[in-house]
């Protein structure tokens, strides 16, 4: 994480299909009572419904799904770490906008989706050999 | 997610309710499809129930959508709670489907 502060939620997963729902209601345990704005959970939702269903569905090699937040400051932290093969889902480029139905990619929605819905959002691949990790790490601003 | 689907005036409508995520979409969207295009007339769809959509539940408006014009026919959406409508305005959905806020304006958009 970004932030010094150690996160206050971390889940350990299986990967598979329950992962996501589990993860969702990890992080909205943690974070539903602390106040934060009705409009920042649904962005929170939603940014780590990409990023689990994501794994779940294209990951490789993926076992164990870590997922971590934290809130301090107004802003809330979200790192979801993998230990599949390397793959950084932002090294994709921004699809083109949307101008007609027939031209309309119906794919590749996802992680564009989560870099408009946060302030900040970053790939960085950690560990080596058994412990080679895929670590996403992204800030939403509480508002 | 729950489906309910009726035939408005030769405009097929869908109601749909709870959540659009990937888990639910995967269930649903290949019925909702089969309910609609087939038909080859314009459609609407009610989100009003809808409490949570992501990019799976964008993708399945978006592909009903796109083989329905491929008739000539429109998809319109009506009624998105406020959290449901920033996710829509976010992917753009909204440059290429109309969305609007009642069922009559729905119906009517979908004529057009």
């Amino acid at each position: 994480m970004e932030s010094s502060e150690e996160p206050k939620l971390v889940a350990r997963l299986a990967n598979g299909p329950a992962a996501v729902e589990q993860s969702r209601v990890a992080v909205l345990s943690y974070l539903e009572p602390l106040g934060i704005f009705a409009r920042t959970l649904n962005r929170v939702e939603v940014v780590l419904e990409e990023l689990v269903s994501n794994l779940v569905r294209h990951g490789k090699d993926v076992n164990l799904v870590t997922v971590a937040a934290g809130y301090r400051g107004g802003v809330v932290d979200l790192v979801v770490e993998d230990d599949g093969d390397a793959f950084d889902p932002f090294a994709l480029p921004e699809p083109a906008p949307l101008t007609t139905l027939a031209d309309a990619p119906l794919g590749g929605l996802g992680i564009p989706l989560v870099r408009r819905l946060t302030a900040s959002a970053r790939y960085d691949r950690i560990g080596s050999g058994s412990d080679a990790r895929n670590r996403v790490s992204v800030r939403i601003t509480d508002g | 997610m729950e489906m309910e689907f009726s035939d408005v005036g030769g405009v097929t409508k869908a109601v749909l309710n709870g959540r659009m995520d990937s888990l639910s979409v995967g269930q649903a969207e290949t019925s909702f499809i089969a309910h609609i295009v087939p038909k080859e007339q314009p459609a609407v769809v009610d989100l009003t129930g809808v409490s949570f959509i992501a990019s799976l539940g964008i993708r399945m408006l978006l592909g009903t959508a796109r083989a329905l014009d491929r008739y000539g026919a429109r998809l319109v959406l009506f009624g998105p709670q406020a959290d449901v409508m920033e996710i829509i305005e976010t992917t753009a959905l909204t440059e290429i489907i109309p969305v609007v806020e009642t069922e009559a304006e729905a119906v009517a958009a979908a004529m057009a």
